[in-house]
């Protein structure tokens, strides 16, 4: 099936200072600038964040806990060309909870970084992994937390039962 | 500070353009909703939508904390004619360019604008105005964004664009226009002068037309003041107040 939508990026979120980087979801962008302002939009009207990031989906390694299990990637793995660059590695604990940064190390490819990843014997239980090359990251900038993220904190969210409507139309109809 | 009576009404009167603009291009803005060319930029533009919507608010509380009306007698009980929005907002939302072009355009002059708010000594206006420009900095960018992608982009993007622009300079004048009496809150510190805020519009402008490959337009501007109004502008008022008029009496 051809693809009609334009690329995907992934999109990562710290709520606050310390916490480390989650993925929230993803966005369809033309570039990194329209990627990082689409994540924005989609992810941060309301809840609370500190920092975005974008990067395009195709460049990503993903790998579940079952892919491991069949194929065990190796730390040797160096495709012709390639150089040690840094690499951020999440972790997705289960099925309910987001990827979130776990670890960022040097590695000739995502695969040898994720094999480094997993090698200590204490690594938690994980049902998946995904591995981003620094390089292809775009971060929102710390100046302009006040533009991107203050707007939404004096947004509450309003429910239904806030407004009189409801028990208004029925006042009227009984009029 | 303290208004008198004549400064409050002269105060009074522009707020109420300055809510108006926001109050139009919002609806305007708003038909795209459901409509924009990708999923994530409906969601974004609703959200500008959404933001100036806010600003009106912003705006029309202000003026009611002069006048004691009440904010949604005047949006939605007004007749046409007694709308102060510039005609430029009010203009059919056209295609994806002439929409993009419109809200640049009005994203660089409320951004000039809110700049000078600022430093006014009337202070609910001044604490409103930094918090609008806050969101505004994010709009200008995403607009300006667009207004280079589709700029640079295609033949057709670019020739789209051009024409939205072509059709939208001659309205540019209008919206720094103002009321009669405007410039005894200028002569007290508090509104711009806005002659000087409308040179500082022409040049960002100018620069960022450059930057996206497009044709500054002939210099022509509309004749006609404010509270002049298209065609159009009856059916959009029309819609906006059609539920509130169903019943009057209702309070939302």
């Amino acid at each position: 099936m051809t693809d009609t939508q334009w690329p995907r990026f992934e999109v990562f979120l710290i709520e606050e200072e310390g916490k480390p980087a989650e993925h929230v979801g993803s966005v369809h962008a033309t570039d990194p600038e329209m990627a990082l302002l689409n994540a924005r939009d989609v992810f941060v009207r309301r809840p609370q964040c500190r920092e975005l990031w974008v990067a395009p989906s195709a460049h990503i390694l993903f790998r579940t806990a079952q892919e491991l299990e069949n194929a065990v990637p190796s730390r040797d793995t160096q495709p012709a060309g390639a150089k040690e660059q840094q690499y951020l590695v999440f972790a997705k604990p289960n099925h309910r909870e987001p990827l979130v940064l776990s670890s960022c190390l040097s590695a000739p490819s995502a695969e040898s970084a994720l094999a480094s990843a997993l090698e200590p014997a204490s690594t938690p239980e994980t049902a998946m992994w995904a591995v981003v090359p620094e390089a292809v990251l775009t971060r929102s900038d710390s100046e302009e937390i006040e533009s991107f993220f203050q707007p939404a904190e004096n947004k509450p969210y309003k429910m239904h039962s806030d407004f009189p409507t409801g028990r208004q139309m029925k006042e009227i109809r009984q009029k | 500070m303290t208004l008198d009576d004549s400064l409050k009404r002269a105060m009074a009167a522009r707020l109420l353009e300055m809510a108006d603009d926001e109050l139009i291009l919002a609806h305007r803005d708003s038909e795209w909703t459901g409509h924009a060319p990708i999923l994530e930029e409906d969601i974004a533009f609703a959200n500008i939508a959404q933001d100036e919507m806010g600003h009106a608010l912003i705006w029309y509380d202000i003026r009611r904390s002069l006048t004691g009306e009440d904010t949604d007698r005047l949006v939605f009980f007004r007749e046409p004619s007694e709308f102060r929005n510039a005609q430029m907002v009010e203009l059919p939302k056209g295609d994806w360019a002439f929409s993009m072009v419109r809200q640049w355009m009005f994203d660089t002059w409320e951004t000039i604008h809110l700049e000078a708010l600022e430093q006014s000594r009337f202070t609910p206006v001044a604490e409103a105005a930094r918090k609008i420009r806050k969101e505004e900095t994010y709009h200008l960018r995403h607009t300006r964004a667009w207004t280079r992608r589709l700029g640079l982009g295609t033949e057709e993007s670019n020739g789209r664009m051009q024409a939205a622009l072509d059709l939208l300079w001659p309205y540019r004048g209008q919206l720094f226009s103002f009321p009669a009496d405007y410039l005894l809150l200028v002569d007290q510190s508090l509104m711009p002068d806005l002659g000087r805020l409308a040179a500082l519009w022409d040049q960002r402008v100018q620069g960022e037309l450059a930057n996206a490959n497009l044709r500054m337009p002939d210099p022509a501007t509309l004749s006609g003041a404010r509270g002049q109004h298209s065609e159009h502008f009856p059916a959009l008022i029309d819609e906006l107040q059609q539920v509130a008029r169903l019943e009057a009496e209702a309070r939302w």
